[in-house]
């Protein structure tokens, strides 16, 4: 299994924005499992904390398959980010400020060291044992740590499974994204890693082919103009160009009747698969029938014992009645099967007789004969439409033979200035080719990945019911309407040129906001913002809970107390609150909130137990920051709100 | 092994059977085991498995331990009652008898045999292929063997000595290359005489 990062402590020294107290400089704390508040006003280097954790578990480094807003399919790749985030916010440019974050994954304890100024990773150190301070050394230890096929899935897990911003997609209301997670977590290493060189193979193949291809077509159009401006040949130049431009058709026909043999021939083969099980059954029924019909004769013919009784008849009477004494009769002997053969009375230890279900053997031959003659008609059926599409595709490829032919035929007409056409159509045909080949490439990992998703689609399904029962239990805490989580497959186009692939996802059955109608909602856009951002922590607590070793993480929140009213605030809690449920109750909660009126905050400290501004639990940027200029002047303001909110969390709840 | 001795001989009970009931006065065991040879190769056209696949094909004829030990194993049970017995000593050493079923030993196993269908048509296809060489059986058998579908010819396995397809499929075809400008069907019993018929008319026999 897949395991996540469990925060445990950050230590921030030198950096301007945390000047910490007199007492303590900087910005020092343990998380302990359950929940840690990170209060403070605008400007205080809230989101800057979350973010700064972000790049400590994380690396500098991005997912760089989001562009203009949308993540792309495909394979995740990583890429650099700004290292001077930091810097820019303070007037020494953080030259001396270091940030150190230590961190539980899995079996592993990391503990690393950055700059502030440039995020240069300054120490390493995995199970108190130190490491090479290099950045592959710390993306090696992380990924084997989480047991993820590579450093990009980390990313993955660490932005949209660990850390919750506004500013980033939501795993749940994106289906890549959603791709992405499922198969990192549920089906097992080798499949993820298979699944991730698949698809990267097959893109590579697509892009291959996409450029291929447009290397052909500009190609041509040069070759097309090279023979228009080959001069006055009389209709020589005409011709070549109309022959050109059939020989594009027949082309054209070529590739169509290729895909379709490639699709008949795969129906044969199913056919042939399906003749041969059938053939299989029949001989199996007809061996049945022959060995029970073997087994009957078998029975029926004289035992031993009879055989003897026979024999010693012969050798008493040896022809020669024993009444009359005349030789020449017919000796009686009784030799019915349960009787003495001298004296004709009945005999008690027979062999029982072969009971036998000759009328079932015999249906059985019936049925699988009649199995075989309707899977012959079907093989003869798709075996003749091969045949059909290969007369077309040879007749087709001896008619583009044929232009190909008259094309060069013609060209050599061509003065002798015209060595640049002959040169430019050798190069297109040999254009061509390569893109057939290409394309036959890329049919090859087009089934190939097709396989791989399919196991995983298998390992997604044995896992559905689990993250189905979570989601659907949180997403109440927060929401009124009824709602589900919905399994199904999708399909989505993996490269550019058109091949779907089936994958398993989840979508959502949420009940009307109102009591008029009915409706459905199963859309981001059907949904409020703050739906869409609680009903994407659900989905994440769903996977958390079902996919992760244990249960076992973090989770840092950056709350969007915005968009919340006073009774969705509560709920907001409560579902916040069910990450550190059962089976995560070790796991740690952080949460940043602005210091604003309303029942999240209190509620928040709430669920925290944080009863004084001294609690370890409380981080707050109002002590530990450099204040704003709205904060210097208004202070004391802020610190009622917070004092308000750590006393109304000490009431009994008013709307339980 | 034991389900091949089981089957050949129950053929061969099927063969005296056969001989009994066409009233044939006597019959040599080489011309049993020729007999035995047609069934095995009229057995495709009817649908049945040959019994004896690996019979051996020599340049004269074909020979069949199988069948002697099947009618030695039939005569020491009762089954069947041998008399007149004598020895031939063309072409080569063998014996000549009149064989007699006794029904009252051997209806269990003929009984046996029909409980099945492919024992019925067994029963069915060693009848007609004693009814269809009868004519043979003065002496004429073992050169109707030799010309039957090139038997010495090595090329030719021992499935393929005679080919006719099934009824089915072409059955009216192969008929005709015996009953030139007969248009109608035929059934396995009449391709299995017409064929048998052929072999005597091209041996001169008739």
């Amino acid at each position: 299994m897949t395991y996540l990062p469990r925060l445990t402590r950050v230590d921030i020294d030198g950096y301007e924005m945390y000047p910490g107290t007199a007492d303590a400089r900087g910005l020092h704390r343990d998380f302990d499992p359950g929940v840690t508040l990170v209060v403070g006003a605008n400007g205080l280097g809230k989101t800057t904390l979350v973010t700064l954790l972000r790049h400590l578990c994380a690396g500098p480094a991005r997912l760089s398959n989001r562009s203009s807003g949308a993540f792309e399919a495909g394979r995740l790749r990583a890429t650099p980010i700004d290292v001077d985030t930091f810097a820019d916010r303070v007037g020494d440019r953080a030259v001396d400020a270091t940030a150190r974050l230590v961190m539980d994954v899995g079996p592993r304890s990391v503990d690393v060291t950055r700059s502030m100024r440039n995020l240069e990773l300054l120490n390493l150190t995995v199970d108190g044992v130190e490491a090479p301070a290099e950045e592959l050394e710390f993306r090696t230890v992380v990924t084997t740590a989480a047991q993820v096929a590579e450093y990009a899935d980390w990313l993955l897990l660490i932005d949209y499974l660990v850390f919750v911003a506004e500013d980033r997609s939501q795993p749940f209301w994106d289906r890549n994204v959603q791709r992405h997670l499922l198969r990192i977590l549920i089906p097992d290493r080798s499949i993820a890693q298979a699944q991730a060189a698949a698809e990267s193979y097959h893109i590579s193949a697509d892009s291959e082919f996409r450029n291929a291809r447009a290397q052909l077509n500009r190609h041509k159009r040069r070759l097309d103009e090279l023979i228009s401006s080959a001069g006055d040949v009389g209709d020589v130049n005409q011709t070549l160009l109309r022959l050109g431009d059939e020989r594009d058709a027949v082309n054209a026909r070529v590739l169509e009747l290729e895909e379709a043999h490639d699709v008949a021939v795969k129906k044969r083969d199913d056919a042939v698969r399906e003749h041969e099980v059938a053939e299989l059954e029949h001989q199996m029924a007809v061996e049945a029938l022959e060995a029970a019909r073997f087994a009957l004769i078998e029975a029926s013919l004289p035992t031993q014992d009879e055989v003897l009784r026979y024999l010693s008849a012969r050798m008493a009477t040896d022809g020669l009645c024993p009444v009359c004494g005349q030789r020449g009769g017919t000796p009686i002997i009784h030799s019915a099967a349960d009787s003495c053969f001298l004296c004709g009375l009945h005999l008690d230890d027979q062999t029982p007789a072969a009971t036998v279900d000759v009328a079932g053997l015999e249906n059985a031959v019936q049925r699988t004969e009649a199995a075989v003659s309707a899977n012959g008609d079907r093989l003869s059926e798709r075996t003749r439409a091969v045949r059909e599409l290969e007369v077309s595709l040879a007749s087709e490829k001896s008619t583009r033979a044929d232009l190909t032919e008259r094309i060069k035929a013609l060209r050599a007409r061509l003065p002798s200035g015209e060595n640049d056409v002959d040169s430019a159509a050798a190069l297109v045909a040999d254009l061509e080719d390569d893109l057939a080949r290409l394309r036959s490439d890329l049919d090859s990992s087009r089934d190939a990945l097709d396989g791989i998703i399919a196991e995983s689609n298998a390992a997604i399904r044995a896992r559905q019911d689990d993250i189905k029962r979570v989601f659907d239990r949180v997403a109440t805490m927060f929401l009124v309407e009824p709602c589900h989580l919905v399994p199904h497959e999708t399909s989505i186009r993996i490269g550019q040129e058109g091949a779907r692939f089936s994958v398993q996802a989840f979508d959502l059955d949420l009940g009307s906001s109102t009591e008029v109608g009915e409706s459905r909602r199963d859309a981001a856009d059907d949904v409020s913002e703050s739906q869409r951002v609680f009903i994407d922590i659900a989905f994440r607590i769903a996977l958390v809970h079902s996919c992760i070793e244990l249960g076992l993480g973090s989770m840092v929140v950056d709350a969007p107390e915005g968009s919340l009213d006073a009774v969705f605030s509560s709920n907001a809690a409560a579902l916040l609150g069910a990450f550190l449920e059962l089976p995560n109750s070790e796991g740690r909660l952080v949460l940043a909130t602005n210091l604003v009126e309303g029942s999240l905050l209190p509620e928040l400290a709430r669920r925290a137990g944080v009863a004084s501004e001294s609690d370890p639990r409380l981080i707050n940027l109002l002590d530990l920051a450099a204040p704003t200029a709205a904060v210097t002047r208004r202070r004391d303001e802020y610190r009622t709100v917070l004092t308000d909110a750590l006393l109304e969390a000490q009431q009994p709840r008013r709307n339980p | 092994m034991k389900q091949t001795n089981t089957a050949a001989t129950a053929r061969v009970l099927l063969l005296v059977d056969a001989v009994d009931r066409v009233g044939i006065r006597r019959v040599s065991d080489l011309d049993l085991t020729r007999l035995a040879y047609f069934v095995d190769a009229f057995s495709p056209l009817w649908g049945l498995f040959p019994l004896d696949r690996y019979r051996l094909k020599v340049e004269e004829e074909p020979r069949s331990d199988a069948v002697r030990r099947a009618l030695n194993r039939l005569v020491f049970c009762g089954v069947v009652q041998p008399s007149e017995v004598a020895v031939v000593d063309t072409p080569r050493p063998h014996l000549s008898a009149r064989y007699r079923v006794s029904h009252e030993r051997a209806e269990p196993i003929l009984s046996a045999v029909r409980a099945t269908a492919p024992g019925r048509r067994e029963f069915e296809l060693v009848g007609e292929v004693v009814y269809a060489s009868a004519g043979l059986l003065d002496g004429g058998l073992a050169s109707a063997v030799q010309r039957d579908a090139a038997f010495s010819d090595p090329r030719i396995g021992p499935l393929d000595v005679i080919d006719l397809a099934l009824p089915h499929e072409g059955t009216t075809r192969a008929a005709k290359r015996f009953t030139p400008g007969t248009s109608s069907a035929h059934v396995e019993a009449e391709l299995t005489h017409l064929y048998m018929a052929h072999l005597e008319r091209s041996i001169g026999h008739v």
